[in-house]
């Protein structure tokens, strides 16, 4: 069975967390294709306008699919933690995975000229993600991606109101 | 999850594909693209109304057919590409390399020309 655990706010007996304004999920799955679409369809319901939320899946779910079929490729089975940040302007979505180590700079951008069958993801997920940041620490790869957001109601609200 | 429904116009098969075409789907459908290629049906349509998603493995199903079919003097024709399928698409530049049209009996029809 999935492990996801949908989690917000602070909780009974924790502090408030520090930092910037917004609201912090976390969901952690067994590294199976199967079990992505449990975050994706969390991010599906952000409530965000629709380009933007078109991008922030598509780099997830490559993200995803990275960390199951190369991390942990041909190794036991692990996990993977999906940490989602919302705040008032900002999406953060974090993929964190204890499989083998990723090297971004080991992969060539695509020859879009060329229509690839393959090695795409990472191209995808810089295109649509406007800071993404990756790190080896404690044996994890972390995969940090961020976007500049507007809620759909606040675009909505500037767009009647004719408000920038 | 992927469904699909495979239905033959004259020459042209229309794909129209609903749900997922991911890493977990790609193969499946690739072996219905094995099928069709051994059927020697080289013109195909791909009607994705019903495609909510799309990775970076989907679209190497459907660039890998296109490739093939070119080489046999047949084709791939996209119908009512929208939502996140379109936004890879522009992004991967695919609307360069593919016929992308608004309807399925327009993409089928084009065949003919």
């Amino acid at each position: 069975m999935p492990t996801s655990q949908p989690t917000s706010g602070p909780g009974p007996g924790r502090e408030p967390p520090q930092g910037p304004k917004g609201e912090a999920f976390l969901f952690v799955l067994p590294a199976r294709l199967e079990y992505r679409d449990a975050a994706r369809a969390f991010l599906s319901h952000l409530c965000l306008r629709m380009e933007a939320q078109h991008h922030i899946i598509s780099a997830f779910v490559e993200a995803f699919n990275n960390s199951v079929l190369h991390a942990y490729e041909g190794g036991p089975p692990g996990a993977i933690s999906v940490d989602v940040f919302l705040g008032d302007e900002i999406l953060r979505v974090v993929v964190t995975d204890e499989g083998r180590p990723f090297e971004p700079r080991d992969v060539p951008p695509p020859d879009l000229d060329a229509l690839p069958e393959g090695g795409l993801g990472l191209f995808i997920i810089e295109s649509f993600m406007d800071r993404v940041r990756y790190d080896r620490i404690d044996g994890r790869n972390v995969l940090s991606m961020e976007k500049h957001i507007a809620k759909a109601e606040e675009v909505a609200l500037s767009e009647h109101t004719g408000a920038k | 999850m992927l469904e699909y429904d495979k239905a033959d116009q004259g020459d042209v098969t229309v794909f129209a594909l609903k749900g997922n075409l991911d890493a977990l789907t790609a193969p499946a459908l690739k072996k219905e693209i094995e099928a069709l290629l051994s059927a020697r049906r080289i013109n195909v349509v791909f009607d994705l109304r019903g495609l909510e998603l799309i990775d970076s493995s989907g679209v190497g199903a459907i660039v890998s057919l296109f490739k093939r079919v070119r080489t046999l003097q047949g084709d791939v024709k996209i119908a009512r590409l929208t939502g996140q399928p379109y936004e890879i698409f522009k992004l991967l530049r695919l609307d360069r390399a593919f016929e992308i049209y608004d309807g399925v009996d327009t993409a089928v029809r084009r065949f003919s020309v």
